[in-house]
Order: C-alpha cells, then structure tokens, then sequence
C-alpha cells in the first residue's frame, strides 16, 4: 500500500459495488431459519452470572490499559478461592499495613516445579491532564453516577477544524456557554448519559439507577466545579476512593512479568506505579478475596466471556492487588482453547499467591537472571521512579534527545522532502515533496514491469486537490479524509508512539544531506506496537506502517534537534521499509495549483 | 411459578412478558444478524454475538423508547469487544480455537468479502457503519469513542485497500 494514492474517481461506484457485497453478505447469512425459539429458551433461561463487564470506550494510547480491559477470565478454583462478598464490593482498597516492598517489586517465590520467568519489560506511560473520574454511589442501591474528565486527544489536528456536524442532535445548556449532548443507548448499563467539550477538555456523566430529570441539573453542577465532591440531585454519595483527579499530567509505569507454566504455557502479571486513572469505573466488579499463602489482599473479578460459537460463555477470573508501592494486576491477557481460558483461574490464582515484596538487590537479581529483560529497569530504585518521565531508559539523553527532536520537528511548519517506500517485492516508489501548513504536493514516481516511469503529481491547497498524470490535469474537491496528515505531525506522533515503552540506542554520528545527525534506533516492544496501531491511519500512512506488527523498529537521524531521516525497519538486515528524508526545515514555500 | 420465574433484570425486576422482544426480534433480526457478521467477518460469531445482544436487551425493551438503537450499540459493543478478544490470542503463543470457517458465498461476492473480512478492524467497522448502516461520520465517532478526522481517514485507508476488488461500475 503506498503512502498515498491519487483520488479515484470511482469512488462512488465502489461504494454502490461495496454495498451490494454487504447486502449479499446479510442476505446469506440471514437466509437460516431464525432463531426466536432458541433466543426465547436461552432469555428465560439465563442464569443469574454477572454479565459481561462493560469496556467503557477510551481515548488515546494507553497500551496498557488496553491490555488490562482485555483481561479475560476464569472459573473460580474453588479450593483456592473463597469469595467473600462485602458490601463496599467494586471499591479501592488499598492495603493498610505497609509491608515489605517500598520500590513496589513484587516476584514470585516458592512456585511449584516447571514455573519459569521468560520476560520483563515495561517502562513510563504519561496521561495528560487536567483529568478527573469520580463515581457516585448510591448508599444501599445499585445507583451510580460516573463522572470523568480527560483532556482531548493530542497529536494530529483535525483536518476539518472540529468534529463537526452534531448541529442535527438536540443540545442541552449546562451554563458558561457548555452545550451537551445526550447519549442515545450508546452504554448498555447505563440509564442515560451526556457528554461535553469544555476549555479544551471531553467531558462525561454517566449515570444508572438516577432519574434523567436530573441528568442536566447534575451536569451544570459539574460544569460549573468539575472538583465538587456532593451532587445536587440523586440520592448518591461520593466515596473518597472513587475519586481520582489531578491537576497535572499524571506519570505513571508499569512493569510485565511473563512466566512459562508447567504445562507450557505462558502467563503474565503487572506491577502498575498507581492505581490506574482509567479503571475508576462502575461497571468493574472487584470482590476481596482469600488466596492461601497471600498475606496481602487480593480482589478477584469474574467476567463472562465469550469463547466462540461451540462453547458460548465462560467465566473468566483475574486478580488485582493494590499492594505497597504497586498494585499487581493478573493475568493480562489470556488465550481460549476449546472453550477454555489459558492461564486458568487456578494457575493465576497460584501465581498471585505466590507474589512476594522484593529488595531492590532481589529484584535486579530477578530481573538479570529473566532471559528477556529491559536493562532500563535495573537502573530505578523504584516503580515510581520509573513513572518519572526521563528517569528511566536506559539511555537518557538518547530517548530525551529524540522525544524533542520530535516535538520540535511537529512544530515545523514548511519543510522539502524525500521518500522511498520499498516493500521488497515490487519496484519501489519514490516521493519528493513539499509541505506548507496542510497544503502540500508529492511527486510519485514509479517503475512498472515494462520498465517504464510513472509519474504523479498530487497538489493539495485547502480542500482543493489537483492530480497530474501523463500531462493530464484532473481538479477535485479534497474532503479531509482524503488527505494525509502534514508530515511535520505525522513524524511526531509516530515517533512518540514508537518511543513508547521502547529501548533506544544511539548509533552514532553519520551525515545525513550535509549535516552531521545522531543516529538513533528504536525497537518495538509490546508496548510500542498498540500505541503505533492506535494513531490515526492518516499519520501511519506517510510511514507506510499501517500494519505495525511487521515492523521491528524506527531509525531515527536527528541534527540540529530536528528528524532529518526516519527509517521503517521490517528487519534490521535488509534496506526494506520506508525511508524518508526532511530538509529545508522552515523555508520559504507557497504550494502553487499545477499551470 | 411461571416457567419465567426468577429471571431478572439488572434491577431485580421479572420479566414478564417476552411478546415486546419478539416484536424486536422480528423487526430488528435481519439488520442485528447482518451488522454483526459484517463487523466481525463471521458469519457464526455474527449470529451468536446478535443473539446474545437480543439476550441482553430483553430485560430493557418494554422500557426503552428506541430499542432499535439500543440494540444496535449492544451489537457493535459485542462485535468491538470480540475483536478486541481475538485479537488477544493471537498474541499468544498458543494457537487459538478455531472461529468458524467463512461462510461459503456466491462466488461473484467471495473476493470482496474476503478483502473485506481482511481488513483492519477499525476499517471494516467503519466501512460496515458508513455504508451499511449509513451512519454520518460523526455519529460513527460518537459510536465508536474515536475522533472523526479517524473516521473519516479510515473510509478513506479501507476504500483505497478495497480497490482492487471494487470494480468500476459505471
């Protein structure tokens, strides 16, 4: 797929073609004879297991609390577990008796015979803020109010200049100027919601079990003090530990520790710096839990999950522990066989059992002698250490001088450049360019089969879009969607990502169009790759990295504190992969239509 | 008692009378069925993903005033949540149960299913919302919890990787 392909002029045919094909599709699939008589016995006969928690939608790159909602599973061991239900059920808790770890490193110890450590990673994550998420609750109901502020995502502008045509939708006044929306049916568990944007902030409330006559009079309260603690209208309260705001971006760091079981398979635990922003939430159904050996208190979660058409749903169990320093988090992620969960309860609950708090000496013994490990994580004394932006990798001044570089090169505003997009198995295609603002032209230029040259010429200025091929001039309306996102911000936003829980290593000095430029290189990591995969396709597509899994790292050459040559990296043998080049940082230049 | 004794709603309220989702059902099967295996690409999971939202609707559909709409979130709530879940395993080492095959199509549509099935997540559900349901982009926005400049990027990423197969028709 190149990084940009000139606007088809069949467009609408393809939809109309496509359309069809989806018709089709539905008309095959919904040819078998209906099933009410089946949804009429599995309605009156659905047992009273919790549902299936609800992953309230979020925002922005947070690998790991992807990770964490993904969190499937398990059956109750029932020898190891004892529920014990209390009323306070879904709250924080967070151990009262500090013991043992003030780094907040936690390992397993006395496993049985065949558990084997095979990796550790992690690294910082920052969530920007000004942000807030409080829950309401009803003393003795099922009632609740969720109320949760972030900041609007960063990185790319929007191309439109907003998010525009809500203009249709009935709007409610919240005082101060703050129109908000009303949310039809968009959250299962809840009886109504409405949602705002305000300075510069998204915001929400959430409520179930509360009147909607209240919905706006509770809104205005938090528009008007979005810290307030009471609520004007519904019988609910707020409990100190359902509330989590912060002023300042909130640094935070995770740590995974992968085990292989002795039946081969693998499974992981995290150690989290605080308990995290984002799983504040109403709909998570924690209750405490005995674990035999655990001292420390563990919560445990039940979900039903479902596991494919032969098994229907099956309980999936996970464990958390808000521990001294850290709160532990089991298992992340879980693999379905046959209907069954892997790691299952019962192996989680025996890792989870097994934790222990650790010295700092312990835990860099542990960590050296894990075949895979991040030397990163030697060097902090402690888990909040490593939340503390710049404080970690293992080489600082190479991470922190590419974070600026790309920063600072998303701030440029005009710029030349140079591409090649080679995928290995057909003749690659170059790109010169030139960027002012959003407006910008690429020049494609690629060898066919019979050798011969093919030149295209995209223009973009404003929403108007010209291509030039073979001499021909074909001018069209250029809809934001059709346009890539300007290639300052682009590099930004996909270095950063790549940046994210990664290793970077500093090659050395090597002359890139004249300047001398620090060579960097940065590999991927499990924590890299979802926050690559989670940016807009608009970015990813200058890099030719829609699909990051195929890559294995970025080279990066900074000069002058700007990104003078980004290299996509499928392996770090061969030349394949994007390469593109920037100069002329900032010059003078106007994009003109083609005469 | 009643053969739908004990079964409750999240409230605690009985179901009483199952003849409001039958109504539902009758009028919403074809579009929950359809969206459902357009999202997941399977048309097994799809069929089993709409049940269970008409499952889960059946305590809330005498009381909701649009449970049309209602039941499409919970549809594409399920099918999000499905393909978050695959995707899972398929990080893992392990190999993953097998989904069901594809459902066997006429053969002048099995190449744009397949391509279509092939793509991304994000841009098959976009695609499928866009042009299917004929949502405007920013209700897909809202829908989806994604900005509409990612919307409107991702019509544009899974047209252009379906063009190979969507044949002028002009």
């Amino acid at each position: 797929m190149s990084a940009e392909r000139p606007t088809d002029p069949t467009a609408a045919s393809q939809v109309r073609h496509l359309r069809r094909t989806m018709d089709a599709v539905v008309d095959r699939a919904t040819a078998s004879p209906d099933g009410w008589a089946e949804l009429r016995t599995r309605v009156l006969e659905r047992d009273s297991t919790p549902p299936l928690a609800v992953v309230p939608s979020r925002r922005g790159t947070r690998p790991l609390l992807v990770a964490a909602a993904l969190v499937v599973v398990a059956a109750i061991g029932a020898a190891l577990v004892v529920v014990q239900q209390r009323r306070d059920e879904g709250r924080v808790r967070t151990a009262e008796a500090p013991a043992g770890s003030p780094g907040g490193w936690y390992i397993p110890r006395d496993l049985p015979k065949g558990w084997k450590p095979l990796s550790v990673s992690g690294g910082p994550e920052t969530i920007p803020c000004p942000c807030r998420s409080a829950i309401w609750r009803e003393p003795d109901g099922a009632g609740w109010v969720w109320f949760r502020t972030e900041q609007q995502p960063e990185g790319l502008p929007s191309n439109d200049g907003g998010e525009g045509d809500d203009a249709g939708d009935p709007t409610v006044n919240l005082g101060r100027g703050v129109e908000a929306r009303f949310l039809e049916g968009n959250l299962a568990d809840a009886d109504w919601a409405l949602s705002w944007d305000d300075e510069g902030q998204t915001a929400s409330v959430k409520a179930s079990g509360v009147s909607r006559d209240d919905a706006v009079a509770i809104a205005s309260a938090l528009v008007a003090d979005p810290g307030r603690r009471d609520l004007p209208s519904g019988n609910v309260t707020l409990d100190r530990t359902d509330d989590t705001s912060s002023s300042e971006d909130l640094h935070e760091a995770s740590v995974t520790v992968e085990y292989r079981r002795p039946d081969g398979g693998s499974i992981t635990y995290a150690l989290e710096s605080s308990h995290r922003f984002h799983d504040f939430s109403p709909y998570e159904d924690w209750k405490s839990v005995s674990l035999p050996g655990q001292d420390l208190p563990v919560e445990v979660k039940v979900e039903r999950v479902y596991t494919g058409p032969s098994h229907g749903y099956r309980p999936f169990t996970s464990y958390r522990g808000i521990w001294p320093g850290a709160s532990v988090h089991s298992p992340l992620n879980a693999n379905i066989r046959a209907g069954k969960f892997s790691p299952d309860a019962e192996q989680t609950a025996t890792l989870v059992a097994s934790l222990r708090p650790a010295t700092l000496e312990e835990w860099r013994a542990f960590v050296r002698r894990t075949p895979t490990h991040e030397d990163s994580l030697l060097e902090v004394p402690s888990i909040a250490d490593l939340a503390q932006p710049g404080a970690t990798p293992a080489e600082p001044s190479a991470r922190s001088a590419v974070t600026a570089a790309a920063s600072a090169t998303g701030d440029v505003g005009s710029l030349r450049s140079e591409a090649t997009y080679d995928s290995g198995d057909e003749p690659p295609t170059h790109l010169s360019g030139e960027i002012d603002g959003t407006d910008y032209t690429s020049t494609f230029r690629r060898t066919g089969p019979d050798g011969k040259e093919s030149v295209t010429t995209v223009t973009v200025i404003g929403s108007t879009r010209w291509e030039e091929h073979d001499g021909k001039v074909t001018k069209s309306d250029s809809p934001p969607e059709e346009n890539n996102a300007p290639f300052p911000q682009a590099s930004e936003a996909v270095v950063k990502a790549a940046l994210t829980g990664s290793d970077v290593t500093d090659l050395g000095t090597e002359t890139v169009r004249g300047h001398d430029a620090q060579h960097y290189r940065i590999k991927l990591t499990s924590r890299s790759t979802p926050a690559l995969q989670a940016l807009d396709p608009s970015a990813l597509s200058r890099f030719e990295l829609e699909y990051p899994d195929g890559v294995v790292g970025l080279d990066v050459w900074v000069a002058d504190d700007l990104i003078h040559r980004i290299a996509v990296r499928s392996d770090w043998e061969s030349g394949e992969g994007s390469t593109i080049e920037f100069y002329d940082f900032g010059a003078d230049i106007t994009i003109r239509p083609p005469s | 008692m009643e053969q739908h004794a004990g079964i409750e709603d999240e409230a605690g309220a009985p179901i009483r009378d199952l003849s409001a989702l039958e109504v539902l059902y009758r009028a919403e099967r074809r579009s929950a069925v359809g969206l459902a295996v357009l999202l997941t690409g399977d048309a097994s999971v799809g069929e089993e993903l709409a049940q269970e939202a008409f499952v889960r609707i059946a305590p809330h559909v005498a009381t909701t005033s649009q449970p049309g709409a209602y039941l499409r979130t919970i549809v594409i709530n399920l099918c999000r949540d499905h393909g978050r879940r695959v995707q899972v395993a398929r990080r893992q080492p392990v190999p993953v149960a097998a989904s069901a095959p594809p459902p066997s199509l006429p053969p002048d549509v099995t190449a744009e299913w397949e391509s279509l099935r092939a793509l991304p997540d994000r841009q098959r559900h976009v695609l499928v919302l866009r042009y299917w349901l004929d949502l405007e982009p920013a209700e897909i926005a809202e829908l989806l919890g994604i900005p509409g400049s990612t919307v409107r990027s991702s019509i544009r990423r899974g047209l252009a990787s379906l063009k190979e197969v969507l044949v002028d028709e002009r």
